[in-house]
């Protein structure tokens, strides 16, 4: 007995180990070094963030606690309280997203650990094991710096060192509730889908889900309205209900702030349920399934016509053929797709900040700004532009699979001229996009 | 001993195996032979624990797998059609995990990987990722795991695939003698050459049917057939091999 339990968990070590660097099998970081200096990347990566976060929020204190009167301070205060949890909530779900494929069992983990002689039990703890550790160092470096600083500066009324710690302890299990909140969320949706989705939509809808996601995110995080005007809007708004559990646990006892806090908690155990309930059937079921399925997601009716367009504006068959293959290879590829959506949503981001300013600023434009709604509005477009052909650029450098390019290394006699002027045709023609 | 009773799966619409049964010995190399979609890889699949049956049943030394599939798997070797393995991780990295996942102790399995690497000549290759290798290193890998725990029952589904002249050699004589030591080998393959020379017994499938099974001799004999080739050719080959190969060229010069 305590040899199978010894057995156990050893394949169980060895199982985390293998998850972690699975899930941090991306291009964004090397993995070609050991899992410590793997993590040390991550955690350098995000720490920066944090360390951003900081230089942002502090250095206005200096001067606000000699100048403000401690109402002003108070609802100074209270912007940078949602700012710090919206952020950290915010990075969260992009890692989340990163992660994505890496959240649930896929083909792979089936037909390799399917045919060892390991428990499901054993995959399915290793498995959540990795994805805590994962969560827990990316909520750690994310607020590495701003967890230690901001909880002291950001609750200007702290009376005393025991206010002052409560704050802090208060702090750090809000940013720990919201990001394991959102987390939750995002794997519940994957998990949802599924489970209710026959196998061959999912491979389907999973990356347009992850790219909807990611825009969600980003619309959330920069659309959301500030503050003073949020009272209508607070209770869609995931990270007003973990600022107003922040401002209960710091001792306010407005029923708005109640309210919200209800809804964190509630929230929170509710995609808690979701996502650990469609995870463990996902291992008691979906491993068979998953062998008994194709892993490639089927192509239905053609979305684009790729060879119906390159007809119409070219007439060499080599270019056409180039530019079918560019089309399909863009609408087809998870990780070029995912790339693109990553530069358009720095370009969304961008251009949500602008269209927040326009909306919660028209009125009242705050001292010396320069420019109005109109010439805001006029650079989206040019915007939008500059980070698709920067997205695109950054695709094409990236091989779909290198070593299938003895295709057009072997055609390359019909001149590598004819296959530039069509990969120029096809950037053309992609900024007809936005 | 491993038998097949039965064996039938089926998806929605189709029978991929139909009440197929055959007996595996030990000491012996069993062929497993048929067509592309014939479900060889189906059956293979269901002996490793993959897929579940939709009817019939599968035992081990006279116990059905299902009964403790863990247990059972601890005594299996395989080798799968699909090269699948993680390729972020060195060819020893996946050796190691294969080992761990077996509980090898960490010194015997540091011992095996290191032998076995330098066998395959992989030695020089070790720490570089599965993901720069070959088809033929990979496939050396998955050979090298199969074998790593000296498994009782060893399932080979198209293990030369990709493999060079001498690796291709090397496990030629490997499977007759890890046979001779005892093990039970199910053995898959297209390559009717090698079955011929390896294997005792076969089995051959057509459209997820069991059309032949018994040893090569007493098929040669029954059929008057002088070779596997002819053998299986009549048994599955629907169509005249050189009358497709005549339509195929006719095709390109269009």
């Amino acid at each position: 007995m305590t040899g199978a339990l010894e057995r156990e968990q050893r394949q169980f070590r060895a199982l985390v180990r293998l998850f972690a660097y699975r899930f941090f099998d991306t291009d964004i970081l090397s993995v070609r070094g050991d899992l410590s200096s793997l993590l040390s990347q991550l955690a350098a990566l995000l720490a920066a963030l944090s360390l951003v976060i900081v230089l942002v929020v502090a250095p206005k204190y200096a001067s606000l606690y000699q100048h403000l009167t401690a109402q002003q301070l108070r609802s100074a205060a209270l912007a940078d309280q949602e700012f710090l949890l919206s952020t950290s909530m915010a990075i969260i779900g992009v890692f989340t997203l990163l992660l994505w494929d890496a959240l649930f069992p896929d083909r792979r983990d089936c037909l390799i650990l399917g045919a060892m002689p390991v428990r499901i039990r054993t995959v399915f703890t290793a498995k959540v094991a990795a994805l805590g550790a994962a969560l827990a160092l990316a909520i750690v470096a994310v607020n590495c710096f701003s967890g230690l600083v901001c909880p002291f500066l950001i609750v200007p009324d702290a009376a005393g060192a025991l206010s002052a710690v409560r704050d802090f302890v208060a702090f750090w299990f809000v940013i720990l509730l919201a990001s394991g909140f959102v987390f939750l969320l995002l794997m519940g949706m994957q998990g949802a889908a599924l489970h209710l989705l026959p196998h061959h939509l999912f491979l389907r809808w999973s990356s347009r889900i992850q790219t909807a996601a990611f825009f969600a995110v980003l619309t959330l995080y920069f659309l959301a309205p500030p503050l003073p005007t949020a009272n209508a809007w607070a209770k869609l708004v995931p990270s007003y209900w973990f600022f107003g559990l922040f401002q209960v646990l710091t001792g306010s006892a407005n029923p708005v702030m109640i309210a919200l806090s209800h809804r964190a908690l509630v929230g929170t155990g509710l995609t808690a349920l979701i996502a650990l309930g469609t995870y463990a059937m996902a291992y008691a079921r979906q491993m068979r399934r998953t062998v008994e399925q194709s892993g490639i997601a089927p192509s239905r009716s053609r979305m684009i016509p790729w060879a119906e367009i390159a007809r119409v504006f070219i007439r060499r068959a080599p270019e056409r053929a180039i530019l079918t293959f560019v089309g399909r290879t863009l609408a087809r590829s998870r990780q070029h797709r995912l790339l693109l959506s990553i530069y358009a949503g720095m370009g969304l981001a961008y251009v949500f900040s602008q269209v927040a300013y326009v909306l919660y600023h028209f009125k009242t434009p705050p001292p010396g700004a320069t420019e109005g709604p109109a010439q805001t509005v006029l650079g989206i477009p040019l915007i939008l532009l500059f980070f698709l052909i920067i997205g695109l650029r950054v695709s094409f450098s990236i091989p779909i699979e290198l070593r299938a390019n003895w295709l057009f290394r072997l055609t390359d006699p019909f001149g590598r001229g004819v296959y530039l002027d069509a990969t120029r045709k096809a950037l053309g023609l992609s900024r007809w996009c936005p | 001993m491993l038998e097949v009773r039965g064996l039938t799966k089926r998806y929605p619409g189709v029978v991929a195996l139909d009440h197929v049964s055959f007996t595996a010995l030990p000491g012996e190399v069993t062929g497993y032979l048929g067509p592309n979609g014939s479900g060889k890889s189906t059956t293979v699949k269901m002996i490793t624990g993959l897929l579940e049956p939709s009817a019939g049943e599968i035992l081990y030394c006279g116990r059905p797998i299902g009964a403790d599939l863990v247990e059972y798997k601890r005594i299996l070797g395989y080798v799968p059609e699909e090269p699948y393995l993680y390729p972020h991780l060195t060819g020893a990295e996946y050796l190691e995990l294969a080992g761990e996942l077996r509980d090898l102790p960490p010194a015997t399995l540091r011992d095996k990987i290191g032998a076995l690497l330098e066998l395959f000549s992989l030695a020089g290759d070790r720490n570089a990722p599965i993901s720069s290798y070959s088809k033929g290193m990979r496939q050396k890998i998955l050979i090298c795991a199969a074998i790593l725990h000296d498994p009782e029952l060893i399932i080979l589904d198209e293990p030369f695939s990709g493999l060079d002249v001498h690796a291709a050699l090397v496990v030629r004589s490997l499977i007759p003698s890890l046979a001779a030591s005892g093990k039970t080998i199910l053995f898959s393959s297209h390559v009717l050459e090698v079955v011929e020379k390896v294997c005792n017994h076969v089995v051959i499938l057509h459209k997820g049917r069991a059309v032949a099974n018994d040893s090569i001799d007493r098929l040669r004999d029954l059929m008057a057939l002088p070779t596997l080739e002819d053998i299986f050719a009549q048994r599955v080959t629907e169509c005249d091999p050189d009358s497709t190969a005549r339509q195929i060229a006719e095709t390109i010069r269009q």
